[in-house]
């Protein structure tokens, strides 16, 4: 056999593996270059749509990114109504009212209306749960708020060793005298059923995980891991394959074309 | 020499970006905003219940639920402070907006929660809102620039200032 022969022959070998291999980097990859094209082109417009500010709360997918409820900051109850703090995040029964918050102090129920103290500020809700208003404690009383308690249909609130009285409604609070204070019951803390705890702490975690965040921890692999990491690295060096494999095989079959034109050309 | 200029360089950008102060949290203390709203001092607060159709014309300029039910303001003739929160991405920004005589006399964020987008608390912001009146369709009179990298909370400050004004003009038609 010559040597152009052997030559050939070996070309045609590279041809028919390099075709193969193509064809089947190219059938592996359809399913990865789906999945990271629709969640980069997700990835791109997560705030625009949102996905930075929606919540996922499967407890499996929760478990597995190890978010867990922190336990009760301090809780208080007032009639059937329960004033709950977990980490930064305050709760009027099932319903979070704030966030951001760092120290609770009472509540105090005078139905329709129910105040929560925490130690910057005052929230009016309705018993329903609805906000009615929320105020800076700084306004109008001595610094951060000690205590909450009730004195018949008043709220009354002590704060830097003064004592506030509220109007029926709310609306203001106002200096009271120590001496008043017959008949006057303060909120204490005491700790949530289990079967509450375990609803809050449900709804702490659902808030702790974005579809942006999972969506990236896709489009990266982090989802499984460093598994997942490698997987993806492997995913990208085979489409570097893949585009190497096509141009190469392009740039073969384009010169097999121009060379059948050539002999074409000079029979003629 | 060469140690020194290593210094400024490997030092520089994390001072450029770190500015002084420029962290997000407490600025101002409310009742200091409302203090220096009223140099003569400070009045009672009242409230405005925000129901009917004072609360739709809020929720279209806030874009979502309003969360209160009444809000708490500061009025003096013709002079008015209102205290609001509003999200910029995910928390609350406290902003004060002092409205005097149907146009806005000053805004500040009193706090300010999130990692980015503090850049709203500078004057270099804030002042844009000075003399800033509603038009008819509910908008400010004047184009409001942003701050690249704090889109959102630029638009949820220009939204209370819109607020604010639409509750001052029913303070003053309501009486």
């Amino acid at each position: 056999m010559t040597l152009s022969r052997r030559q050939a022959n070996g070309n045609a070998r590279l041809r028919i593996w390099l075709r193969r291999g193509h064809r089947w980097l190219g059938v592996v990859l359809v399913l990865f270059v789906l999945l990271l094209g629709v969640s980069g082109i997700a990835l791109n417009h997560a705030s625009d749509w949102g996905l930075d500010r929606r919540h996922l709360d499967w407890p499996w997918l929760l478990d597995a990114y190890g978010i867990q409820a922190p336990a009760p900051t301090a809780s208080f109850a007032d009639g059937d109504l329960r004033a709950t703090l977990i980490g930064e995040r305050l709760f009027l029964d099932d319903q979070e009212i704030a966030e951001g918050v760092t120290g609770l102090a009472g509540i105090a129920t005078l139905d329709p209306l129910v105040l929560v103290a925490t130690k910057d500020a005052l929230y009016v809700l309705t018993t329903a749960g609805e906000l009615v208003e929320s105020m800076d404690a700084a306004v109008g009383m001595s610094g951060s708020i000690d205590r909450v308690g009730r004195h018949g249909r008043r709220a009354v609130v002590e704060s830097g060793g003064k004592f506030y009285r509220s109007d029926p409604d709310m609306t203001q609070f106002e200096r009271w005298d120590a001496d008043q204070q017959g008949g006057l019951q303060w909120s204490a803390a005491t700790p949530p059923a289990a079967a509450e705890l375990a609803v809050l702490q449900t709804l702490y975690r659902g808030r702790g995980l974005t579809v942006e965040r999972v969506l990236a921890d896709v489009h990266s692999g982090r989802i499984f891991a460093s598994t997942g990491t490698l997987i993806m690295d492997a995913v990208a060096v085979f489409m570097i394959v893949l585009s190497l494999s096509g141009f190469v095989l392009w740039l073969q079959h384009s010169r097999r074309e121009a060379e059948l034109e050539r002999r074409n050309g000079r029979r003629r | 020499m060469w140690r020194l200029l290593l210094a400024i360089l490997l030092l520089a950008p994390g001072a450029a970006f770190a500015g002084p102060g420029g962290e997000a949290g407490r600025y101002i203390e409310t009742d200091e905003y409302i203090s220096s709203a009223f140099p003569g001092g400070s009045p009672a607060p009242r409230t405005l219940w925000v129901s009917g159709e004072l609360r739709d014309a809020v929720e279209r300029v806030l874009g979502h639920r309003f969360a209160a039910l009444r809000v708490r303001y500061w009025h003096e003739g013709a002079r008015s402070v209102w205290i609001l929160d509003e999200i910029g991405k995910e928390l609350p920004i406290t902003i004060g907006v002092t409205v005097a005589d149907g146009a806005i006399d000053n805004v500040r964020v009193l706090e300010f929660r999130e990692s980015r987008g503090w850049e709203v608390r500078y004057p270099f912001f804030t002042d844009q809102f000075v003399d800033a009146r509603l038009e008819d369709d509910g908008h400010l009179d004047r184009r409001i620039d942003g701050i690249t990298g704090a889109t959102l909370s630029v638009a949820a400050v220009t939204r209370i200032a819109r607020v604010a004004l639409l509750l001052d003009d029913t303070i003053k038609t309501t009486g």
